[in-house]
C-alpha cells in the first residue's frame, strides 16, 4: 500500500467532525485530494463519467504557463547581466528574484482561499492555482514583496471571494490584483526603471520597454527597432518587461497547447489576434501620428507588451469570459481592438491589454445575454 | 430513407460491447412488473400479496385515468410488492407457476390490420389502455403516459439509440417482422406521421429481414443520434410537433403481437454489456426478469446499470428489469482514489476531452460508475454545450433554473432536453446538469401541465 495513503488514513479521523482538528478540514481535504484524487460511486444518472476533473483542467493551464515562467526567470537574469554571463548563472539570478514573488503570491493567496473556504464551508477550489501564478507573471521583477502580498489579497478577496468564489466572479482575479497594484503603486508598476533589476552593468534607462518608445518624431517602427526592439527580439522575448510577458513566442505556444486540448477557447484567442491585426492595420491607413504606436502596424502590436500573455492566459479564463460561442468571438475581438486603441490614443498609458480584458470582463454577461436572446429566438419554441 | 444530418455525439470507444447473437436463457423463477413510470403517475394497486394471477391480469391502474392498466408479465402467485420512496409501487413480483408449459395466461380477441384500419382512434386508444400497452407509449416533452386523446403529430420509433450497449435491431426483429409491421399499423392509426429510424450499420441486416423499407430516416452510428428526442429535434418543422410520441421498438413488437394474436408477448431480447461473469452478449428471456438472472453472478465491487449507461440507474441484482428497459451493464463500482490522479498521462483513461493521452489512440476503453473528481462550481468552460445533441446551453439553463424562474429556461429550450446525459458526463466540475434539467422539467410539468 502507498505509504502516504497510510499516513492519511491515520490522520483522517482527526479532521472529520467531531475530530479535534476538524476546523482545519478545508486545508486537510485540499492536501489529501491533491495527492489522492477521489472517485466516488455516482449517485445519479449518468452513472458513468469522464475522467477529466477541475484539478486536471487547471493543471493544463499551469503546464502551459511553465515555459513562460521558466523563461521569465531566465530573462530577468539575462537582463540583469545584460546577457554577459553563463546560462545557469542568469537563470539562477532570475529565479532568486522571481521565486519569492511566486511564493508570496501563492502563500498569501492560499491563506485567503482557505480562510474563505473554511468560513463558507466549501472546498478550496483549483482556480487559484492559476491565479497565484498569473499575477507574478504580470509584475515587474522589481516589485516589493509586500506589494505582491497586498495585490494578491485584493485580487482574491475583492476580485473573487466577495462574488462568492471561483465560478461566480465577474472579473479575472489576477488582473484585478494587477490593476489594483497599478493604480495604487504606479511607481513600482510603470516607468523605465522597474522592468529590470538594478544592475551595476546597465544604466537605468536601458530598462525601457518597447511600448514606451515614440512621440519624438520620425516613424514609430524605425524608432522601435532603433531602440533595440527588433521584431525578432520582441517575439522571442529577451527584453525588459513584466516577468512573464516578454516572450510572445512562448505565450502563443502555450495558447496553442490550450487550444488544441480545448482547455482554452480558440474563439477568444483567435478573435483577439484578429482584433489586434485588423485594428492595427486599419490605423495604418487612417491619418494619424506616425511617430506613436498609432502607426506601429499589426506585428509590433502583437508581439510587444502583455498582449500575448493576456490573450492566451487571462482573456481565456472561462469564468470571466462569455459562455456563448458567438460571445467569445466578439469578446476576443474587442479585447484586441481596445488593446490597440489604448496604445494608439493614450501615449501616457500605453499598456492597454490588461485594462481591455478587465473592461471586457464587465461586458461579458451583457454579450452573453444578447447572444442567448438571439439563439433562443432561432429555436422552434417548445413551451 | 433520408439520412439525418450528423449532430453532436459521444466519440470514445467503449469496452464490453455485447456480441451480435442472442442466447436463450432458462426460465426465471420470478418475474416482476416494474412500471418505472414518470414521477407524475400515481398508481393504484389492483392485487395483493399471495393473489394468484395470470399473464395479462391487470396489476396496476393509473389513478388519473382508471382505464390505463398495467398487466402481469407472468402467471403464478404475487410474491411481493416492493415500494420505494413515498410508498410508490416499484415492483410487483410474481413467483412463476412451476410448470412452464401450463403457466396461466389470459387471451384477448385478435384484431387484424384490416379491422384496425376500420377502428376509430378512440377505439384503438381504449384497446391499448385496457391491454396494458398505453403506458409504454410516451409523449414528448415530459415522456409522460399520453393524456390527451388528440392524434399525435408524429410517432418516433428508433430501432437503436446509437449507444453500443443497446440490443441490435436485427436480433429482436428476427422472426418478428409481422408483429413489428402490425405494431406500425397501430401507430399509424394514432399519429399523423410515423418515423422509423435506424443507424447506418443496422441497414444491411434489416434489408435481409425485409424491413429496410420501413426505415424512414438513417441516423449516425453514435450515441445519442438515435435518441427519439434528438430525432424529433432534427426533423420537426413546427412547435405543434413537440407533442409527438415515441415507443421502444421491442414494445412496439409486443403491441403488434398482442393485437394480432391476442396473447401477451413475454419474451424480450436483452443486451448484457460491460464486464459480467457471463459473456457480454444478447440474451432472450422473460419480460421483467430478475437482473441477476440476466447478468449472472456478480463479482465483488461491481455495479449494474440498467437502462443504458448514460440514462439508466444503478440497480441491485435482486431487482427486476423494468418495462421498456432492455440493457444491463456491469461495471466497476467502488469508491476509489487515484494517486496524483490529475497528473497521469492517461493512456487507458476514457475521456471525451483532449486532456488524456487516450485521445491519441483509437483503442476501446473501460468505463466505471465513479465520479473521477469532485463537484465544483461551474467554470463556464462550455464543454457541456459542445456535446448537447439538441443544441442547448445546459450551463445557462441550469443557472436560469437555479433562480427558481421558469420563463427563461423554457425560452432557452429546456423542454427539448432529452436527458441524454452527455453534458453531465463531460463536465469537469462534475455538475449534474442532466439531473438538474430533468428536475426543472418536472417542476415545469407540475406548474403548468398538471391539473
Ligand atoms: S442538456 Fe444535457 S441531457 Fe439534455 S439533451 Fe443536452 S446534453 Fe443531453
Ligand atoms: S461543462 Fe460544467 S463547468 Fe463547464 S460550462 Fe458546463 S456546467 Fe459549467
Amino acid at each position: 500500500m502507498n505509504p502516504l495513503r497510510k499516513v492519511f488514513e491515520k490522520t483522517d479521523p482527526y479532521f472529520k467532525p467531531p475530530g479535534q482538528l476538524s476546523r482545519f478540514k478545508g486545508i486537510y481535504t485540499a492536501t489529501r485530494t491533491f495527492f489522492f484524487l477521489p472517485s466516488k460511486v455516482t449517485g445519479m444518472a449518468p452513472h458513468v463519467r469522464d475522467h477529466i476533473d477541475l484539478k486536471r483542467f487547471m493543471s493544463f493551464v499551469i503546464l502551459a504557463l511553465l515555459p513562460v515562467t521558466l523563461f521569465g526567470m531566465f530573462n530577468v537574469g539575462y537582463q540583469y547581466h545584460n546577457g554577459a554571463a553563463g546560462v545557469f548563472e542568469m537563470f539562477y539570478t532570475g529565479a532568486r528574484h522571481v521565486l519569492p514573488i511566486i511564493v508570496v503570491s501563492y502563500g498569501v493567496g492560499f491563506f485567503w482561499e482557505i480562510l474563505f473556504a473554511t468560513l463558507r464551508g466549501h472546498e478550496v477550489t483549483e482556480g487559484f492555482l492559476v491565479t497565484g501564478l498569473l499575477l507574478p507573471l504580470t509584475l515587474p521583477p522589481t516589485i516589493p514583496l509586500w506589494q505582491v502580498a497586498l495585490g494578491i489579497s485584493f485580487g482574491v478577496v475583492m476580485g473573487k471571494e466577495v462574488f462568492g468564489g471561483t465560478g461566480r466572479n465577474l472579473l479575472n482575479p489576477a488582473l484585478t490584483a494587477r490593476a489594483f497594484l497599478f493604480f495604487s503603486y504606479p511607481v513600482s508598476m510603470s516607468g523605465n526603471g522597474v522592468w529590470r533589476l538594478p544592475s551595476p552593468t546597465v544604466d537605468a534607462v536601458g530598462g525601457a520597454t518597447a511600448l514606451s518608445v515614440g512621440g519624438t518624431g520620425g516613424r514609430i517602427q524605425e524608432m522601435v527597432v532603433d531602440a533595440g526592439f527588433s521584431l525578432e527580439r520582441l517575439f522571442f522575448g529577451l527584453h525588459p518587461g513584466s516577468i512573464g510577458e516578454t516572450s510572445a513566442f512562448l505565450c502563443f505556444l502555450g495558447a496553442l497547447f490550450l487550444m488544441v486540448t480545448r482547455v482554452a477557447s480558440f474563439r477568444i484567442i483567435i478573435g483577439g489576434i484578429v482584433g489586434v491585426v485588423v485594428t492595427a492595420w486599419g490605423f495604418l491607413y487612417l491619418p494619424g501620428p506616425t511617430d506613436t504606436w498609432f502607426s506601429a502596424g499589426p506585428l509590433f502590436h502583437l508581439f510587444s507588451g502583455g498582449f500575448a500573455l493576456g490573450i492566451s492566459f487571462m482573456a481565456t479564463d472561462p469564468v470571466s469570459a462569455p459562455g456563448t460561442d458567438s460571445g467569445r468571438w466578439i469578446y476576443g475581438f474587442l479585447i484586441g481592438f481596445f488593446t490597440v486603441l489604448l496604445r494608439a490614443v493614450n501615449p501616457a498609458y500605453v499598456e492597454g491589454v490588461m485594462l481591455s480584458i478587465l473592461f471586457m470582463n464587465i461586458f461579458a454577461p451583457l454579450i452573453d445575454h444578447i447572444s442567448l436572446k438571439i439563439t433562443a429566438g432561432r429555436r422552434i419554441p417548445n413551451v | 430513407m433520408k439520412p439525418l444530418k450528423p449532430g453532436k455525439t459521444f466519440q470514445s470507444k467503449i469496452n464490453g460491447v455485447p456480441q451480435g447473437q442472442a442466447t436463450l436463457l432458462e426460465r426465471p423463477k420470478t418475474v416482476a412488473l416494474v412500471p418505472g413510470a414518470s414521477p407524475f403517475v400515481k398508481l393504484k394497486l389492483l392485487v395483493g400479496e399471495n393473489d394468484t394471477v395470470s399473464v395479462g391480469t391487470p396489476l396496476l391502474q393509473d389513478k388519473r385515468d382508471p382505464k390505463v392498466l398495467f398487466l402481469s408479465p407472468g402467471g403464478g402467485r404475487v410474491a411481493a410488492i416492493r415500494r420505494g420512496a413515498r410508498r410508490v409501487v416499484q415492483e410487483v413480483v410474481i413467483d412463476l407457476a412451476d410448470d412452464g408449459a401450463h403457466e396461466p395466461a389470459l387471451s384477448f380477441a385478435p384484431i387484424s390490420p384490416k379491422a384496425l384500419k376500420a377502428m376509430s382512434r378512440m377505439e384503438v386508444v381504449n384497446v391499448l389502455k385496457l391491454r396494458g400497452i398505453w403506458p409504454l407509449i410516451r409523449q414528448f416533452p415530459f415522456m409522460d403516459i399520453p393524456q390527451e386523446s388528440n392524434g399525435f403529430p408524429m410517432a418516433v420509433v428508433s430501432l437503436h439509440s446509437g449507444e453500443r450497449f443497446n440490443p441490435v435491431p436485427s436480433l429482436f426483429l428476427k422472426d418478428q417482422q409481422a408483429a413489428f409491421l402490425h405494431g406500425l399499423t397501430v401507430l399509424q392509426n394514432l399519429a399523423d406521421r410515423v418515423v422509423v429510424t435506424a443507424p447506418r450499420s443496422a441497414m444491411a441486416p434489416l434489408k435481409a429481414l425485409g424491413l429496410a423499407e420501413q426505415v424512414t430516416h438513417v441516423v449516425q452510428d453514435a450515441y445519442p443520434a438515435g435518441d427519439p428526442g434528438v430525432i424529433l429535434y432534427q426533423i420537426r418543422k413546427s412547435a405543434a410537433e413537440n407533442a409527438s410520441c415515441t415507443m421502444d421498438p421491442q414494445e412496439l413488437i409486443a403491441m403488434g403481437h398482442l393485437l394480432s394474436t391476442g396473447n401477451v408477448q413475454c419474451r424480450r431480447i436483452y443486451a448484457v454489456s460491460g464486464t459480467p461473469t457471463r459473456p457480454a452478449s444478447h440474451y432472450q428471456t422473460r419480460t421483467g426478469t430478475p437482473v441477476s438472472h440476466l447478468v449472472g453472478p456478480l463479482k465483488q465491487g461491481k455495479g449494474i446499470v440498467t437502462g443504458g449507461v448514460f440514462t439508466g440507474t444503478i440497480t441491485s441484482g435482486d431487482a427486476h428489469m423494468g418495462m421498456g428497459i432492455t440493457t444491463a451493464t456491469v461495471l466497476d463500482g467502488v469508491d476509489t482514489d487515484a494517486f496524483f490522479g490529475f497528473a497521469w498521462p492517461g493512456r487507458r483513461l476514457l475521456s471525451e476531452s483532449r486532456t488524456f493521452l487516450s485521445c491519441l489512440e483509437s483503442g476501446s476503453l473501460g468505463m466505471d460508475v465513479t465520479l473521477h473528481g469532485e463537484e465544483r462550481a461551474c467554470i463556464n468552460c462550455g464543454w457541456c454545450d459542445k456535446k448537447c445533441p439538441v443544441d442547448l446551453l445546459p450551463q445557462f439553463i441550469m443557472k436560469a433554473a437555479s433562480t427558481g424562474e421558469m420563463e427563461e429556461p423554457l425560452a432557452l429550450g429546456l423542454l427539448d432536453c432529452t436527458g441524454c446525459g452527455l453534458c453531465t458526463f463531460v463536465c469537469p466540475s462534475k455538475i449534474d446538469l442532466a439531473g438538474i434539467l430533468a428536475l426543472s422539467k418536472q417542476t415545469c410539468y407540475r406548474e403548468r401541465v398538471m391539473p
